[in-house]
């Protein structure tokens, strides 16, 4: 038997449910390795789809016979239907002018539209207008895609305001982590994504954003991206695999320069590194640490959630991307004041890419007579949010840590961070 | 108000000749993403009231074909929905692979209708004990022991016979499906 033949052994074996553990794994490798037995899988799955929707027999009856499925689903389209009919005389919202199609999103995530309209539970397809999107915290997420094909993420505590004017697209990002995957935008109608320190005229391109009250950073992977400190109206062109950092005190250098190469281990360097959460200076032979803030986490109309949460930033400034790789692992020394369930979680970019996933892992800590803990957790065991995302976060460049309790303070802090090899 | 009425109503119309039009290419592209088709048929049903409901947020102004993405995108997310909440199915394929699967089945499904009109002609080229074996098992929607005990054979044997018959139908359908892409290029 030919490897052909095998494979379409398999697949038939596994369409009919009839296929033992080892035979399911010879599949999946095959699956994993081959592009050609994935295309004929897939084939293979919609022939099968095909075949339990149409007749064998229409040369007799003239015309395919339905499924009963086809008919429940069309049943239930016309229950749907007849419904809505039925509500037409409600008052029905007139529909805002549409921009971009949301298509995924996880955790916190809040739409404040232009006529006031509050949203809790965006849904991927859910079409927005002109308004303001937030992810309200360290593991929320959130995906979008304009009708040209562009696609931006947001993640972590940010907040982006979305408006379109004349076919140019106009983005203000007041704080937080974008990424961007622009299509190429219409002749003399750049994207424009404004921050507080910074404004970025793109013309299609990918690059990824993080911006703060007095920062912002841009890193260019695909394209050119044109940006101008607010602070003195200098422009920088930046290229692909550079970045450029605006700030609007006049000590940081505003040039474009080199992505530099990854690295494989870092430490945190607090409080620079800190993104979310408070800084306690060292006091009384403690060491300082980042204090978790308080953050409301509301879903739906559910109870809200109270989250505790400290972020940290592991590439600030013109730092080099950390890359997460197999045999790492990840060092955390902190602070509580009582043994308490604790969250961890990475955000991801692809390398030299835009947004890949969040990866959570969570483990009760107790701590020591002065209330220290150190957990160390391979990077293997941090799993991911959502299906959607890389199935580990390995080969992927960290964004940033976060750590969080839910529900109750118990002073939550963190002193360091450390990947090692 | 007779407006909107009027408005709401060709929506639904606009909407009924859309998902008629598409929904084998949305069936196929779940049923490339989970192994049973009693979840199949759960999943599509889900997504085809999503799609309904949020019907009015989609962009008509862009071509026809945009709403088999649109489709696909709300499909994906109900088939992710669905695994979050249904125990592992012992079939189901390990994240890396389903992801893999996933990011190709658009591709795939896409075409569906050519598909099925390619199954149509390759139908009439089985024997007639072929055809009655697709239909006993495909048609009545039994289980493979069921139609086996009804045909007077083992499950073992049929299962051996509608292998053969997928394999020879998968072989004419993709020669024909290549047939029109060469035809359509010239």
């Amino acid at each position: 038997m030919n490897s052909d033949e095998r494979f379409r052994e398999l697949i038939n074996a596994w369409c009919s449910g009839d296929l033992d553990e080892s035979s399911l794994s010879e599949l999946e490798e095959n699956l994993r390795q081959s592009p050609d037995t994935r295309r004929l899988f897939l084939e293979y799955r919609a022939t099968e789809s095909a075949l339990r929707a149409t007749s064998v027999v229409p040369e007799f009856i003239g015309q395919p016979i339905r499924r009963p499925w086809q008919s429940y689903a069309v049943a239930s389209l016309t229950a749907a239907f007849a419904a809505l009919l039925a509500c037409v005389f409600i008052f029905w919202p007139a529909r805002p002018g549409v921009i971009a199609t949301v298509t995924g999103k996880a955790g916190a995530v809040l739409w404040t539209g232009d006529g006031g309209e509050v949203i809790h539970d965006l849904d991927a397809g859910d079409a927005i207008g002109g308004g303001t999107l937030e992810t309200l915290a360290a593991d929320a997420w959130a995906e979008f895609a304009f009708p040209d094909g562009t696609t931006m993420a947001v993640s972590g505590n940010s907040a982006i305001t979305i408006s379109e004017q004349q076919g140019q697209k106009i983005m203000r990002l007041r704080e937080g982590s974008l990424s961007v995957d622009a299509a190429e935008q219409p002749a003399g109608l750049p994207m424009l994504l404004m921050t507080p320190s910074a404004e970025a005229r793109v013309l299609g391109t990918q690059f990824n954003v993080s911006a703060d009250d007095f920062t912002t950073r841009v890193t260019v992977n695909e394209g050119l991206v044109e940006v101008e400190r607010l602070a003195d109206g200098s422009v920088q062109d930046v290229p692909e695999n550079h970045l450029v950092i605006a700030a609007l005190e006049g000590e940081t250098e505003f040039k474009a320069v080199p992505r530099r190469g990854f690295v494989e281990t870092w430490k945190s360097d607090l409080p620079r590194d800190r993104r979310y959460g408070e800084w306690r200076s060292p006091i009384d032979g403690l060491p300082g640490a980042q204090q978790a803030r308080p953050m409301l986490w509301q879903k739906n109309q559910e109870k809200p959630l109270l989250l505790h949460v400290a972020s940290i930033d592991p590439s600030p400034k013109d730092s080099p991307p950390v890359r997460l790789t197999s045999g790492t692992r990840l060092q955390i020394r902190g602070r509580l004041n009582r043994g308490h369930r604790v969250f961890f979680g990475l955000t991801t970019l692809h390398a030299e890419g835009g947004f890949a996933g969040k990866y959570l892992f969570t483990t009760p800590i107790e701590t020591d007579h002065d209330a220290g803990f150190e957990v160390e957790v391979p990077i293997e065991k941090f799993k991911r949010e959502k299906e959607s995302f890389p199935s580990s976060p390995l080969g992927l460049e960290l964004a940033d840590f976060w750590a969080l309790t839910i529900e109750k303070n118990v002073g939550l802090e963190i002193i360091e961070v450390e990947l090692l090899k | 108000m007779e407006t909107e009425f009027q408005a709401k109503f060709d929506d639904g119309e606009v909407f009924v000749r859309y998902f008629s039009k598409y929904e084998g290419n949305v069936r196929a592209f779940v049923a490339s993403l989970l192994h049973d088709w009693s979840a199949v048929d759960e999943v599509v049903q889900a997504a085809s009231l999503v799609m309904w409901r949020k019907f009015d947020q989609f962009d008509r102004s862009g071509p026809e074909s945009g709403f088999l993405n649109w489709a696909f995108m709300i499909a994906r997310f109900e088939v992710l929905k669905y695994r979050s909440r249904i125990a592992r199915d012992r079939l189901v394929f390990s994240d890396d692979v389903q992801q893999l699967l996933d990011a190709e089945a658009e591709s795939v499904a896409a075409t569906q209708s050519e598909r099925e009109h390619a199954l149509q002609d390759c139908l009439k080229k089985l024997k007639p004990a072929q055809r009655e074996l697709i239909e006993a098992t495909y048609g009545s929607g039994v289980s493979i022991k069921d139609a086996s005990n009804t045909l007077g054979r083992t499950p073992t044997a049929l299962y051996k016979a509608l292998a053969r018959i997928r394999d020879s139908l998968q072989i004419c359908i993709e020669r024909a499906l290549t047939k029109t892409l060469t035809e359509e290029k010239t």
